[in-house]
């Protein structure tokens, strides 16, 4: 669905990529791995068309997505629940969902979808009138992602969802990513909280200071050893 | 009493032509992080607008203004489109300098193009004419420079909580590149923003040009500065901050006007300065600004 190939991206004289290939299959949770400052957030920028790519192609559907620019890329399906979640704190629970939902036609659809939402995260519904601001840290994650999930998307990209959430929290998110997999969705997830993420994705790729360390099976990752030596050590895979 | 409430219309009338400025301002600094200063611009092209026709033999004082009101939006559009999408990516000063570009290239227009001196625009002194009610004198000026504003700004309320662009608006305030993550437009929402600043200057060039009855190169310089400080004195970027800011310098102007003694009138526009500086000095980020937290991430 998903085709990364050769992606290098700069930030002027630093390279923060370099020659990345991703891939993402329908129906698939792909974890993308890595410590700070891996690059992993770039990548999904550039997947975007938030960041220009210095060499390299994103094709989505079959389709090059070079052209296209960000509004663009979110009517062909792909949606990013960016880092820090972003929420529009000015807005209410409601506006906040409206604006998810730009890339369509006004209507009965909306409204349903907004229920639909609210079935997947109760206190969304309970704090519709709230301004995104005076949500908790979780409620902002649940509100960023299904503002994500109004633009009807067929890849949802989720940049640490569990950043700075308390466990109970990051649990309830992790299975909720499952369950959107388990509904059609495919996902591409960035993650540092490793084991969590390893134990429900299908495939994973460890980055590490621009460059790809592994890919391949999130279960051959199992082992604490292997995901250490993907993190720190040489090609694995 | 009855000076006191005449002054206090007055203060009314002369804070709504800055509220509608600074507004304008607001807007697009919102969206775009620009100060335009070519937002003064927009009331010559307004006066040379209503000129031209007038010049034409148009004298229905509605279709002149009707004519400056949609010169004004499209030449706000067409400015953004020309002038300052090539530069909405490069650094803010980039922006500040094209809109003193901008501003200079179209009062030398004028200049060129009619006259340097001034051109009496005499179409809408009827406004000026006054009317009796239970005792107090009104000019039918004051009256619609009050009401118009009002309607002015709950439709531009209504819009900002009633559409997506609205929204869209509101959340690029705070963050644009996710407002194109939702898949809005960005060309679409800052070209709105401009023709709405457009919208409200033409209607504050309406109310300025009626009480000078005059148009000259250079009249939007004092407005769009004065709008400006209006914005500061609100709180920058604030939209009901541009509103209160804009209400607060005329009612501070007009109460200059008539606390000073005449050998002092020249001290006038430096008082309202100086005023609006102590004000700044307890409370630097304006009257409804927030405090903003600098150097965190995810702000």
């Amino acid at each position: 669905m998903l085709e990364i190939e050769g992606a290098c991206i700069n930030y002027g004289p630093v390279s923060a990529v370099r020659n990345v290939s991703v891939k993402v299959e329908q129906g698939e949770i792909v974890a993308l791995l890595g410590p700070n400052g891996a690059g992993k957030t770039s990548l999904l920028s550039a997947a975007m068309g938030l960041r220009p790519l210095a060499a390299g192609s994103v094709r989505f559907k079959g389709e090059d997505l070079r052209k296209l620019d960000t509004e663009n890329r979110v009517r062909k399906g792909l949606t990013l629940t960016p880092e820090g979640r972003k929420v529009f704190a000015n807005l209410t629970v409601l506006e906040n969902l409206e604006l998810g939902a730009a890339t369509r036609k006004k209507g009965a659809e909306i409204h349903e979808d907004m229920e639909m939402c609210f079935g997947l995260f109760p206190i969304l519904a309970e704090r519709r009138h709230q301004t995104g601001g005076s949500l908790s840290g979780g409620e902002q994650q649940m509100l960023a992602i299904a503002r994500a999930l109004m633009s009807r998307p067929s890849l949802l990209m989720l940049d640490e969802p569990s950043l700075g959430l308390a466990p109970r929290i990051v649990g309830q998110i992790f299975r909720l990513i499952r369950d959107l997999r388990d509904r059609g969705l495919t996902i591409l997830l960035v993650e540092q909280n490793a084991h969590e993420v390893l134990r429900f994705a299908d495939r994973a790729y460890v980055l590490s200071t621009g460059e790809c360390r592994y890919a391949g099976p999130a279960s051959r990752l199992h082992d604490k050893g292997a995901l250490m030596q993907a993190y720190i050590g040489e090609l694995v895979a | 009493m009855d000076y006191l409430l005449e002054q206090a219309l007055n203060g009314f009338s002369i804070g709504a032509q800055y509220s509608l400025l600074a507004l304008g301002l607001a807007i697009v600094f919102s969206v775009m992080g620009l100060v335009n200063f070519a937002h003064g611009e927009f009331i010559g092209v307004a006066g040379y607008a209503m000129f031209a026709m007038a010049a034409m033999g148009i004298a229905n004082p509605w279709l002149l203004v009707l004519f400056a009101v949609v010169t004004v939006v499209v030449v706000a559009l067409v400015l953004e489109r020309i002038a300052f999408r090539p530069v909405r990516d490069a650094p803010p000063t980039t922006g500040l300098l094209t809109a003193f570009g901008v501003g200079i290239v179209l009062q030398n227009l004028f200049l060129l193009m009619v006259s340097p001196r001034p051109k009496a625009v005499p179409a809408l002194s009827v406004l000026n004419s006054t009317f009796e009610v239970g005792g107090y004198n009104f000019t039918i000026l004051q009256c619609l420079e009050v009401g118009v504003t009002s309607v002015a700004i709950a439709a531009l309320v209504w819009f900002l909580k009633g559409t997506r662009v609205g929204l869209a608006m509101r959340a690029a305030a705070l963050d644009f590149t996710t407002v194109r993550l939702m898949g809005m437009r960005a060309n679409r929402v800052i070209a709105t923003a401009f023709a709405i600043s457009g919208l409200l200057a033409s209607i504050a060039a309406i109310f300025f040009i009626a009480r000078r009855g005059a148009i000259d190169p250079f009249m939007g310089l004092l407005p769009v500065l004065k709008a400006f400080v209006a914005c500061v004195l609100g709180g920058f970027g604030s939209l009901p901050g541009a509103v209160v800011g804009g209400l607060l310098l005329g009612f501070i102007e007009v109460l200059l006007i008539v606390l000073l003694p005449d050998k002092l009138a020249g001290l006038r526009d430096a008082s309202v300065f100086l005023i609006v500086g102590a004000i700044l000095v307890f409370r630097p980020q304006g009257i409804l600004g927030r405090s903003v937290e600098l150097g965190d991430k995810t702000a």
